[in-house]
């Protein structure tokens, strides 16, 4: 990791959740969203440093160019004012308070326990764990016992093998992967995404018979 | 760039395939043809649905490993319940045929949304890889949530409980999604095989193994409606129109319990000392709140919706009892509880009126009004109670066995406690409906044809999990749940 | 200043505006332009021209005719050398984004000339004559003048959006021109002697469809901000309809790109290097969906809609003055050069010469010559975009919106698949 990857990364984690933290803390809703634009960008950015530009590329696409501006189409056709439940707001703000404090701490004692056992990761325990790994991947039953120190230096192996800042995963990677291992997956989103629509039309349907008859109405 | 074509075993994908085109032509047909396609596209789906069953026949004979680089994997349990789930979409789609047509609902739209749902729900128990678990379970969600919101048009609170479902369930999904990712960063796989794998070799960090296996369990658990996580329940199933709450009492429950299974039983079998304890104490707490509360009510669709509560929890007690001996008893008490649940929602339809839900006090005298609806609803409450020799206490049975073989006698005393408590307000139920007269203007029940069918098929369905026929399931489940892997 | 009125007036440094407006691009453009360069292999030829000598004229020279010789680095800079890695990148960047500063401007001020005299052609009028010879002088002027005009905002706009709405629009719209080949690529011995693409990326298709997404923002919370039925409508309006045909455009997008088996511009361009060898052969139907869906994303005659004067006023900026006005305005006009750019790289060989090599300098497609050809093709296409603008009657609505939804996104994925289909079996 080079220090002008780490200078950038900070900066855009540091804005990123400055933005999520704005975000949340606006008062009015098209603030809100214009905030989360910011913090899908700045996300991106954080994916492109990564080495995933096709993943960022896509996050901006989509998020930020189709789903943010339905949102704020959405909230403008709506004119939704500012928060007008303040009050009603404050009496559940205890209980979201302790529901994402919980979140944070499990979050955390995950990545604290990760972090410390990358700690203890030492150079001459690599190659047993590329072993395990090895094995693991092989899926066979006679992989080597689990230690703590086996399992820093599986860590240590893994951290090794992921992709480094630097080197991107080009498109024409993600797309074999997409038709060949992850094939049934992206097929059987296709029948997802089908679902969605026929639900949306399902639901507005009501409204477009009221509207045709109306139509009709005027026509005659 | 390489690129090797995938694995494609089509006899592994063959029931989800059939179930997928029968949605796919059914609503091809009624845009094509709209005379007439109210029956016409319930018949075909019935048909469909039929077939697809004949499709799980191969897979059973033949065995086909997983599938399609691991993501589908349709073994001897994912075929049981296949079944189940199969035979329980058929019934659903029966009963729409009548009650949401009534509520004046599109019968084909029905029908493609309920077998759409039933293809999310295969893909999810015979899913090989988290990703596949998702998809299924997204696929499933979406279509109950608008199924949820179908009657909309006469009845506004079911367009509250559709919005509730939607909200709650995305926010579950969140859970579930944050939990695949701690688990694909501490195992380096999303393949559930190769997660055991990597946990078996002491590959897993363990510190984001546990976190993501507890954001699953809270994400998954939603679906179930484990106790913390239950809030949505009741009014779901009492504002979605009641085909829809047994829809998703049965097939939501079946299909994620099963995952749960999958991702816990199968490939976190390795890491049980990190999950058990939680699922032990999720269990009991859903057993407890569920029959306690369901002893309050009055309403038999929030009753039945409290039953179904404490009904995730007994599932949830064969989770964490874990081992082979547990996922039979989860296999055998899905089977079980799909039947018997459904059987009672039928009931539950037959007494509907139009303006209001049926209460406890309707049940007034059902002996004299319809002695063989009475009687169905007693077996039905009786196996939900786990009278002997009925199916519901065969489940049990095997329940709390694999409870205390697994060492974890307190969970299987709560489990009895919990039976026992349950056994009032089900034996009340039966209390009502022949110790009580009827009304002065109680009404003759009167059944459809289509309600008659689909209380036999769940009357069958109980009877065949009931001693002694039941024993034939249960060696099916052993096997079963002794071939999953 | 009419204090009592509905509006209150601000007067604010107009200049300010400008300066923010490249800050904001030159950031933005340096993390992508410099990251994903770095990803996509761009990063061996701008190091080659870091190391021989970081000076604009070098920029200038390394970008239109062919590289000669060496620059002898002054030893105050010496230190950075070991460092071209990370700062070879950055200088080139920054030193685009000066370029593309100094050229946008221009150019738009010309291209709003040429609208005009075209147009006023067309009608049997003169145009402008005025200012200047030929009125030559005419948008210069203008802008001027909008640079100095007091800037006004509504008393209860949201002045926070209202401020950045105009940057969200332009912002994107100057971060397209980082991916479009303006010329070729020397390569000697496989080393880059000079490039006429700012970041070559290999996702540069996507990179633009994924700015041109964002550019859509803007324009909404402009409409929003101004607090003004007339221009939510329009923004509404603008955002529906560019939401609409973002999709046949991408659509019509997709065959060149499997024609060619790349997502990078300057591939796809390189392919096209005989007039047989024309994606718009093969791809032709894409050209059609393409044009049609470009009109529609600039708002353009007979997709004007956002802007029907004789129902909306003027559409999302009716509210606006001054700069800000001008930076919509700068945006709209731009992205009708970068759309032309675009369909000229995708479809009509890009900076290719349509002659063999052997003519005598029309067939020369190289530095200087490979610019002048782009700019030929691109500005032609922007011509037959006024010509358009002054022949054709505006669309409904419903029509706008069911022409989009109910023909071009099917014709779309038809072709994609004739195209596919075609390319399989031609091997």
């Amino acid at each position: 990791m080079t220090t002008g990857f780490a200078i950038c990364f900070l900066v855009l984690a540091a804005v990123a959740l400055a933005a999520a933290a704005k975000m949340i803390f606006s008062h009015h809703p098209v603030h809100s969203a214009l905030y989360l634009v910011l913090n899908l960008c700045a996300s991106a950015l954080i994916y492109v440093l990564l080495g995933a530009p096709f993943i960022a590329i896509v996050q901006v696409a989509v998020y930020a160019g189709a789903i943010m501006v339905l949102f704020l189409f959405i909230i403008m056709y709506l004119n939704l004012g500012l928060a007008q439940d303040v009050a009603d707001a404050r009496s559940r703000r205890a209980t979201a308070l302790a529901t994402a404090g919980l979140l944070a701490v499990l979050l955390l004692a995950g990545g604290v326990v990760r972090w410390s056992g990358d700690l203890a990761g030492r150079p001459q325990q690599v190659a047993a764990g590329q072993q395990a790994l090895a094995a693991g991947q092989a899926g066979l039953p006679g992989a080597p016992a689990a230690t703590p120190d086996a399992q820093a230096a599986l860590q240590a192996a893994r951290a090794a093998a992921q992709p480094q800042p630097g080197q991107a995963v080009t498109v024409e990677q993600i797309g074999v992967a997409l038709f060949s291992r992850y094939a049934l997956p992206f097929e059987v989103a296709s029948l997802l995404i089908l679902v969605a629509m026929i639900g949306a039309l399902v639901i507005a349907r009501p409204q477009l018979q009221r509207e045709s008859a109306l139509r009709k109405e005027v026509s005659s | 760039m390489d690129f090797r074509p995938p694995d494609m075993n089509l006899w592994a994908a063959l029931p989800t395939a059939v179930v997928g085109a029968t949605a796919l032509v059914t609503l091809l047909l009624s845009v094509l043809r709209p005379a007439g396609a109210a029956r016409r596209s319930i018949s075909f789906t019935l048909f469909g649905l039929a077939l697809a069953a004949v499709g799980c026949l191969p897979a059973a004979i033949f065995r086909p490993g997983p599938s399609f680089q691991g993501m589908l994997v349709l073994d001897p349990a994912a075929v049981l319940l296949s079944l189940l789930l199969l035979g329980a979409t058929a019934v659903c789609v029966l009963l729409a045929s009548r009650y949401l047509v009534h509520d004046g609902v599109d019968a084909a739209e029905a029908a493609v949304l309920l077998t759409l749902g039933c293809a999310g729900m295969l893909f999810m128990v015979s899913a090989g890889n988290l990703l596949m678990v998702f998809i299924g379970l997204e696929t499933m969600s979406v279509a109950l949530y608008i199924l949820a919101g179908l009657a909309g048009a006469r009845d506004r609170t079911s367009h509250e409980a559709a919005l509730k479902y939607l909200l709650l369930g995305a926010f579950a999904t969140g859970f579930l999604v944050y939990g695949m990712a701690f688990v694909y960063g501490a195992t380096g796989s999303l393949d559930l095989r190769e997660i055991g794998a990597r946990i078996a070799g002491g590959g897993a960090a363990p510190g984001f193994l546990a976190v993501g296996l507890a954001l699953l369990l809270i994400g998954l658990g939603f679906k179930v409606a484990l106790v913390p996580f239950h809030m949505w329940a009741p009014d779901v199933y009492e504002g979605a129109p009641t085909t829809v709450a047994a829809y998703m009492a049965v097939g939501v429950k079946v299909a994620a319990f099963m995952a749960l299974l999958r991702v816990f039983n199968v490939a976190a079998g390795g890491a049980a000392a990190s999950w058990q304890a939680a699922v032990a104490w999720l269990a009991v707490l859903t057993m407890l709140v569920g029959n306690l509360v369901a002893l309050a009510q009055t309403s038999l669709k929030r009753l039945l919706a409290y039953s179904s509560i404490a009904h995730a929890g007994y599932l949830a007690v064969g989770l964490a009892a874990g081992g082979a001996a547990g996922a039979q008893a989860v296999l055998f008490y899905s089977v079980a509880y799909g039947f018997m649940t459904l059987g009672a929602f039928v009931v539950l339809l037959a007494l509907e009126r139009a303006d209001d839900k049926p209460q406890l006090d309707d049940l007034r005298g059902l002996r004299r009004r319809h002695p063989l609806l009475a009687a169905a609803l007693a077996t039905f409450m009786f196996a939900l109670a786990g009278i002997p020799p009925l199916s519901g206490f065969l489940g049990k049975w095997l329940l709390i066995s694999a409870a205390v073989q697994a060492g974890q006698v307190p969970l299987a005393v709560a489990a009895v406690l919990c039976s026992a408590i349950a056994a009032f307000y089900y034996l009340r139920i039966v209390v009502y409906s022949y110790m009580r007269e009827p009304a002065d203007d109680a009404s003759p029940v009167t059944l459809a044809a289509e309600t008659r069918q689909a209380l036999a098929a769940c009357l069958i369905g109980t009877l065949l999990c009931s001693f002694p026929f039941g024993l034939w399931l249960l060696s099916a489940a052993g096997w079963a749940a002794g071939a999953l892997r | 200043m009419a204090k009592g009125g509905t509006q209150t007036a601000r007067a604010e440094r107009d200049w300010t505006l400008v300066v923010v407006w490249i800050g904001i691009a030159a950031v933005v453009l340096l993390v992508v332009g410099v990251v994903l360069g770095r990803l996509s292999g761009a990063v061996p030829h701008l190091q080659a021209w870091w190391q021989a000598g970081p000076s604009l004229t070098g920029l200038v020279e390394h970008l239109l005719v062919n590289w000669v010789g060496a620059w002898n680095w002054p030893a105050s800079l010496a230190w950075l050398r070991p460092h071209a890695g990370w700062v070879a990148p950055v200088t080139a960047v920054l030193a685009w984004v000066v370029l593309i500063f100094l050229f946008m401007l221009p150019m738009v001020t010309y291209q709003i000339y040429a609208l005009r005299k075209v147009v006023g052609f067309m009608q049997a009028r003169v145009g402008p004559t005025q200012v200047g010879p030929w009125g030559l002088l005419q948008t210069p002027a203008d802008v001027l003048k909008l640079l100095t005009k007091e800037d006004v905002i509504p008393r209860h706009a949201d002045r926070i959006v209202f401020t950045i709405a105009p940057f969200l629009v332009l912002v994107p719209a100057s971060m397209a021109y980082l991916v479009i080949p303006f010329g070729n690529q020397q390569v000697v011995d496989g080393k880059v002697v000079y490039s006429l693409i700012g970041g070559d990326l290999n996702v540069g298709l996507l990179y633009l469809s994924a700015i041109s997404s964002v550019a859509v923002i803007g324009i909404i919370a402009a409409g929003w901000a101004s607090n003004n039925k007339y221009s939510l409508l329009g923004g509404m309006r603008s955002a529906a309809q560019l939401i609409t045909y973002e999709i046949p455009l991408t659509l019509a997008v997709v065959p060149s790109i499997l024609w060619v088996g790349s997502l990078n511009l300057n591939t796809i361009a390189q392919y096209q290097d005989h007039l047989g060898n024309w994606l718009v052969w093969p791809c032709f139907p894409g050209l059609i969906l393409f044009a049609i869906s470009a009109l529609s994303e600039l708002g353009h005659v007979p997709f004007d809609l956002p802007e029907a004067e004789s129902e909306l006023v003027s559409g999302y900026n009716v509210e606006y003055s001054g700069m800000k006005f001008a930076m919509f305005f700068l945006a709209e006009f731009s992205n009708a050069f970068i759309l032309s750019a675009l369909g000229v790289t995708l479809f009509l060989g890009g900076w290719q010469s349509p002659f063999p090599e052997s003519v005598p300098l029309l067939g020369w497609d190289h530095g200087i010559f490979a610019v002048g050809w782009f700019f030929l093709k691109t500005l032609s296409c922007v011509f037959f975009l006024f010509w358009l603008r002054a022949t054709l009657p505006r669309l409904r609505i419903d029509q706008l919106m069911s022409l989009g939804w109910k023909i071009l996104i099917p014709v779309g994925l038809l072709n994609v698949l004739l195209v596919a289909v075609l390319r399989v079996v031609l091997g």
